[in-house]
């Protein structure tokens, strides 16, 4: 009898694949169930989050800037060695750094002074220039620096915006919500996910309402202006994305740090899960969606990895 | 949802996205004429690196066997991928996880195997992992619902590393492969993945890469592998992210050195592969401060 590894014998597995770059593994992360968090749902109510740290840059961002960037190149934006300019709190800068080098095209990045230092390194690592704003003046600074850079030099800089630029959402409309639709099988009835620059809760609700319009879609969003929810948006108090449009949503839950921290660290110990802050608010909201259901399928996103804030 | 929806890449546990890597193609590094030189990316495992691979298949194995229960625990000795491996099996599949570890040991991956839940056990620097490995086991040992594992599970380490070269082959399509080059800490992936390949692939040329960390060689590496100081994988590693968007781990730098090396003795019709065994980004900070020594001193 030949023996075969366990680990081979099971289904829904990815099929191995060769890539002839690393653009082409962007996308196409897998959705898992989870299976103790939701021990108290009804038992026909189904919790699943799509794995967007299994991005190579690491990040859901690197739908957003590959999106942004072809659809740039297909419009001539970045001819004649211009740089992509772009104001970031880390993974788009990461997701524009990597992309870039596979690329050829040279990137320039607007962070606050306090983002954490090993962003900087990725990006760096890559060969992306980080210009470092104020960090008093927190994301919104970071943009409107961004915004002076692309005033003063229209010449040499091409200004991605990714809080008004069109490719953001659209990124999530055309890959995340399809994929989402097909591993579902169809049979998502809610979206949930927190909001950043809002491409993924704009795009994914969109594409997911295109299939299928009975399917309610949550935003998240932090519960305070001041929080500690990195990659979060707290609209009320911040630049608006041009992008964001509430009228599409069933509804916003507000998620406050602690609560979004505690479920990112249940979801390492109790589901083996190990994401970053943006998926405990995720996952805290998908729940809280969740808990008021008889029956449904509830999506949700898995922004980054925990290794991403575990710099001693 | 309907169980007949399930298409590929839905997993009802993360245990299921073990394994089944991709395969990446570097385009602007060595000879654009020469054999393509694809990277296995083993940092898409759910723990970040190869060593999901053989510590599921043991694990899972113990389980199937009624060897662990849940809320049994398991422990291992040193500070390493394997430990973060077993600290993310365990947490799926609701294990306890104690690791025994050599004070002296990098604290690099600790942060990470916490929120996991794993615990960490510092033993006497001067004992060596072999003391940490002797303290695992004596905690083990007398109680029925703790599991000491080894990297020597023989069979489970076989197997799972077998499932890996068919998954080379199966992602080559049909290409023929030339050359493969995987970094050497335990010599299994070295042993069971080449010997696999090799049935399909007879005339394969196989590498073997030990990084090394400080001028002391080290003792009884098995024949054809090649040592590489941990100094020299950082530039090679810089050097392949700001050209081809790829971030490699010194490890997978350490083997896509000898993948250029051998490039121009592998016909351009074939392929060679060249193992990125862990996650680059992990390293970032790191690069000045001693990584391996305390988890690899015991020798192969």
């Amino acid at each position: 009898m030949q023996v075969r590894a366990l680990s081979e014998q099971r289904a829904g597995r990815r099929t191995p694949t060769k890539h002839e770059s690393i653009l082409d593994l962007v996308g196409g992360t897998p959705l898992v169930r989870l299976n103790r968090l939701t021990r108290a749902l009804s038992p026909d109510v189904e919790v699943w989050v799509k794995l967007e740290f299994l991005n190579p840059g690491g990040s859901i961002k690197d739908r957003t800037a590959r999106q942004i960037i072809e659809d740039a190149v297909a419009r001539g934006d970045l001819d004649h060695g211009r740089r992509l300019l772009d104001a970031t709190s880390g993974h788009t800068g990461i997701a524009y750094a990597m992309l870039g080098a596979a690329l050829d095209i040279p990137v320039t990045l607007v962070m606050p002074e306090d983002t954490n230092p090993s962003r900087r390194q990725m990006i760096e690592c890559f060969g992306g220039e980080v210009v470092h704003s104020s960090a008093a003046d927190g994301n919104d600074g970071a943009i409107r620096l961004a915004r002076e850079l692309a005033a003063e030099n229209p010449d040499t800089l091409w200004y991605a915006d990714q809080y008004s630029n069109p490719s953001n959402p659209r990124a999530h409309e055309m890959t995340t919500a399809p994929e989402i639709w097909k591993q579902t099988g169809g049979a998502v009835t809610h979206f949930v996910t927190s909001t950043g620059t809002s491409g993924t809760l704009m795009g994914t609700g969109r594409g997911l309402k295109a299939h299928n319009p009975a399917i309610e879609v949550f935003g998240c969003q932090p519960a305070e202006s001041n929080h500690g929810l990195e990659g979060l948006k707290h609209i009320a108090t911040t630049i608006r994305p041009d992008i964001y449009d509430e009228t599409m949503l069933a509804g916003t839950l507000y998620c406050a740090t602690e609560e979004g921290w505690a479920m990112s660290e249940r979801l390492a110990a109790e589901e083996g899960l190990a994401a970053g802050l943006s998926a405990g608010a995720n996952v805290w909201a998908a729940l809280e969606v969740a808990s008021d259901l008889e029956r449904g399928v509830v999506v949700t996103i898995a922004c980054d990895h925990a290794d991403r804030y575990l710099d001693e | 949802m309907p169980s007949d929806a399930r298409v590929q890449g839905t997993a009802e546990s993360l245990r299921d996205l073990v394994g089944n890597t991709p395969l990446v193609r570097l385009r602007r590094t060595g000879d654009p004429g020469g054999a393509p030189i694809y990277v296995k990316l083993e940092n898409f495992n759910p723990s970040g690196s190869i060593r999901d691979r053989y510590i599921q298949e043991i694990i899972e194995r113990a389980k199937l066997a009624g060897q662990l229960e849940p809320g049994d625990a398991v422990a291992l000795a040193g500070i390493d991928d394997s430990s973060v491996a077993a600290a993310f099996v365990a947490s799926a599949l609701g294990l306890g996880l104690r690791l025994f570890a050599p004070t002296g040991s990098s604290r690099r991956l600790v942060p990470l195997i916490e929120r996991w839940g794993g615990e960490v056990e510092w033993t006497p620097d001067e004992e060596g992992l072999e003391g940490s490995i002797k303290r695992a086991a004596d905690w083990a040992r007398p109680y029925p619902d703790r599991m000491y594992v080894d990297g020597f599970r023989r069979l489970a380490v076989k197997e799972a590393y077998r499932a890996m070269a068919h998954e080379i082959l199966r992602s080559l399509d049909g290409q023929p492969l030339g050359a493969f080059i995987t970094s050497v800490t335990t010599g299994g992936t070295y042993r069971e993945v080449s010997g696999e390949l090799r049935e399909e692939h007879p005339m394969l040329k196989v590498a073997g890469v030990h990084i090394l960390e400080n001028e002391f060689a080290t003792p009884n590496l098995p024949d054809g592998v090649r040592e590489i100081t941990l100094a020299e994988t950082w530039a090679l590693r810089d050097d392949t992210a700001r050209r081809e968007g790829v971030l490699l781990s010194p490890k997978g730098a350490a083997c896509l050195k000898v993948a250029l090396e051998l490039q121009q003795q592998i016909p351009p019709e074939q392929a060679i592969v060249t193992l990125n065994p862990d996650a680059g980004h992990r390293y970032l900070g790191w690069e000045s401060k001693t990584l391996f020594r305390a988890s690899t001193q015991a020798g192969l």
